[in-house]
């Protein structure tokens, strides 16, 4: 099978877009671009006229929103639920908290010392009417889409372009992958932490394939590593056994939801996995890899 | 206008056959809609709506709370790959 493939770059990660037909390339990575541009303007954290940063800024009273951010707020929030707050949208002041309070090319490489807030269950406070279009974000919270938007996004971007096109599609948004429509001999994906790092080549047929990492994003406050993944229950990044998680799933949402909450859940990652049957991959902060049943015998060894 | 008795009785039947058949499609319907939200609660997937809609508000989507990110235990989309074969795309942390 030959593929057409399309890189860009945007939200400061690598986009790229794959399709079986070169004649409809031009025209859907078009249509990335502008659902890119759309999500950014909704659901940016970073930008204080996205329709995100005006409900944050109006916390406890309830804000109309755009669609688009309804369902972004929605997947959010069933991620919550999945995993029991592992994976939270209302994270959004710790991020400020830690230093991550603009695009990660901005960041300040050193600052004071982190101060610990106290956790909580936010996501459960989040007020969203999807049919009235209202979104109340809880007091003294803000929102944070980051853990679940690019995979969303990603989803949402390959089936619409297989519907729109019905040609095979690959979308891959800063590590958050999704595939949809016909793909004859499947798609071979590299896994790794970081883009060009050793990793395994893994073939996907349909679904969702994601990776979350504490390698990447980092900066350091009171001499001490920051980095973009936060435990819910401390405010603070994670920092348990595993420092990456690859999860297949049927779709990149549910594949994100997992992969970051695995990051979070430490040292219960592996039965919370297993136990929902998910194909994962996980390096350990030793470089040792463990695999969960599902996941492709490509590789046994520890990484470098 | 005045109608023929046969042509009374051809119509009465026409309409008993019509409204059986809009009642055996509405029926039909109904079964196909509850075998589908069958299917859908059955393998949850993420929603999927067009990129064109940037309206505010009033989606038709309903307001239930079956999560998106539920799994299914079919893991058989991944397999191994030849690793000496080029990537389409990559997984990376992020």
């Amino acid at each position: 099978m030959t593929v057409h493939v399309y890189v860009t770059r945007a939200w400061s990660c690598t986009v790229r877009l794959a399709v079986t037909d070169p004649r409809v390339l031009p025209d859907a990575a078009a249509d990335l671009d502008a659902l890119l541009d759309r999500v950014d303007r909704l659901a940016s954290r970073f930008r204080a006229d996205s329709s995100l940063s005006i409900a944050n800024a109006r916390a406890g009273r309830p804000v109309p929103i755009p669609r688009l951010l309804a369902d972004l707020v929605k997947a959010a929030l069933d991620a919550a639920a999945y995993t029991d707050g592992a994976v939270d949208p209302t994270v959004g002041r710790a991020m400020r908290r830690i230093g991550y309070d603009r695009d990660i090319a901005a960041i300040r490489p050193n600052g004071p010392a982190i101060t610990p807030s106290a956790g909580g269950r936010g996501w459960t406070d989040v007020r969203l009417h999807r049919e009235s279009g209202l979104l109340t974000v809880p007091p003294g919270t803000e929102l944070d889409l980051g853990a679940t938007a690019k995979a969303y996004t990603a989803d949402h971007a390959a089936r619409t372009l297989y519907s729109r096109y019905g040609v095979g599609v690959l979308v891959e948004l800063g590590g958050d992958l999704a595939v949809a429509g016909p793909s004859p001999n499947g798609w071979p994906v590299h896994v790794a932490e970081r883009e060009g790092g050793p990793g395994p080549v893994v073939v996907l047929a349909h679904g969702g394939l994601t990776t979350s990492t504490t390698t990447v994003r980092r900066w350091r406050r009171g001499g001490r590593t920051a980095h973009h993944i936060v435990d819910p229950r401390t405010g603070l990044p994670v920092d348990g056994p595993w420092r990456t998680a690859s999860v297949y799933a049927p779709s990149a949402l549910a594949a994100n939801t997992a992969s970051t909450a695995a990051l979070v859940l430490g040292e219960s990652a592996v039965p919370w996995l297993t136990s929902r049957g998910l194909a994962a991959r996980l390096v350990g902060a030793d470089s040792t890899v463990y695999t969960t049943p599902g996941w492709p015998a490509v590789e046994q060894k520890a990484v470098a | 206008m005045t109608t023929h008795p046969s042509a009374r009785r051809l119509l009465r039947r026409a309409t008993v056959i019509a409204t059986g058949a809009v009642a055996g499609t509405v029926a039909l319907t109904v079964t196909l809609v509850s075998a589908v939200g069958h299917s859908a609660a059955a393998t949850p997937s993420t929603s999927s709506t067009s990129t064109s809609d940037d309206s505010s508000s009033n989606t038709s989507q309903s307001d239930d709370s079956s999560s998106n990110t539920s799994q299914s235990d079919d893991n058989t989309g991944l397999s191994s790959g030849d690793q000496s074969q080029a990537p389409v795309g990559g997984s990376n942390g992020s």
